[in-house]
């Protein structure tokens, strides 16, 4: 039997290339990567969604706060419900006329009319822990005559213990108190509480505060 | 690829990985602590307005020709049951007379927040101008 001269060349071929288990390796080890990687990222992103619910919570209970306080400040009559969940403000539209309104005798006095009045609202079920709060809302009403609202916390509105949301003392200091928390459990727990006061500029001396509240 | 450069590799990955880790755990402690700060402050501006809403009638009580100075204790930062403040502070008020300027007030909250204790300060110009007086 006569060879070919390649088949009998005893020179080796340089062959690039890897083996089976070299392939092996770099796969197990791409995979080990490429698990970390996603774990990772998914852990990062829990991380991530509660700093990002923490800010919100921040922002939209300092909002609120500032607002109802704001409100309150021009008010010219301020009033809860029984249950505290409901703050009601009068204010006089024209600060120029004595109008009657609302069951509001003229006196004399022009700017102390309650034209129109507004509501800070709680909508939920009254409680502190936060698994029991999460469709509790607060929504402002502009007018009491219109079905508008404006929702200034959608979410997680809770009592603080042993106290309503809204609170009177003389009629014209409104005290504030909510906290907001976070009912998304995977990104842990996240929360912010609120306690606020809120004084009508507006009162009538009859009512003017006597001493600081303790 | 050598192992060397495949080292490198590997250390500027751990690098990266854990300076966003870090970058996370930081971002978290500042909104907690935001949402600390936004408490107090909301405390030491319900105490202004408190003040705000006394009958201004120097040199009567708490309007005196000396500095008044009152203290109150508060709480802040509900834990998730929703039963206990966790963090307890102090809200100091000074009422310092301005001769015809009216009274400053000065309100300041320290609490005692994890890590680094917290304080938060508000002032405000109380006079016979301050609306709501007589």
């Amino acid at each position: 039997m006569i060879l070919s001269d390649a088949m009998a060349s005893p020179v080796r071929r340089n062959r690039s290339g890897v083996t089976l288990v070299e392939l092996l390796v770099a796969v197990a080890m791409g995979v080990l990567v490429v698990a970390g990687a996603m774990a990772f990222i998914y852990y990062a992103g829990y991380a991530v969604s509660g700093v990002t619910a923490q800010t919100l919570f921040n922002q939209q209970a300092g909002n609120s706060i500032e607002f109802i306080q704001s409100r309150v400040r021009f008010a010219t009559s301020i009033s809860n419900d029984v249950s505290g969940n409901i703050l009601t403000l009068g204010f006089d539209d024209n600060v120029a006329l004595d109008t009657t309104s609302a069951g509001f005798n003229t006196n004399g006095i022009p700017w102390d009319d309650k034209d129109h009045f507004e509501q800070f609202k709680f909508i939920g079920v009254n409680s502190t822990n936060a698994s029991d709060c999460a469709s509790n809302r607060l929504v402002y009403v502009a007018n009491t005559q219109s079905n508008s609202t404006k929702v200034l916390v959608p979410s997680g509105v809770r009592n603080l213990p042993g106290f309503k949301i809204f609170t009177m003392t003389n009629q014209v200091i409104a005290i504030i108190r909510f906290g907001i928390a976070d009912n998304y459990k995977t990104d842990k727990y996240q929360s912010i509480d609120i306690q606020g006061t809120g004084v009508s500029l507006n009162r009538v001396r009859t009512n003017n505060v006597l001493s600081i509240i303790p | 690829m050598t192992l060397v450069e495949t080292l490198i590799v590997m250390g500027l990955i751990v690098i990266l990985i854990t300076a966003t880790l870090g970058s996370i755990f930081s971002m978290q402690l500042s909104t907690a602590r935001v949402s600390d700060h936004n408490s107090a402050m909301a405390l030491v501006e319900a105490k202004i307005y408190d003040v705000r809403a006394v009958y201004y009638n120097p040199p009567n009580y708490p309007f005196t020709t000396n500095v008044v100075t009152i203290t109150n204790q508060n709480e802040i930062n509900l834990n998730e049951a929703g039963t206990t403040f966790l963090v307890p502070g102090t809200l100091l008020t000074k009422i310092e007379p301005q001769g015809t300027l009216g009274h400053l007030v000065t309100v300041t909250a320290t609490f005692q927040t994890p890590r680094l204790p917290m304080t938060v300060s508000l002032q405000t110009i109380v006079n016979k101008y301050s609306g709501g007086q007589q």
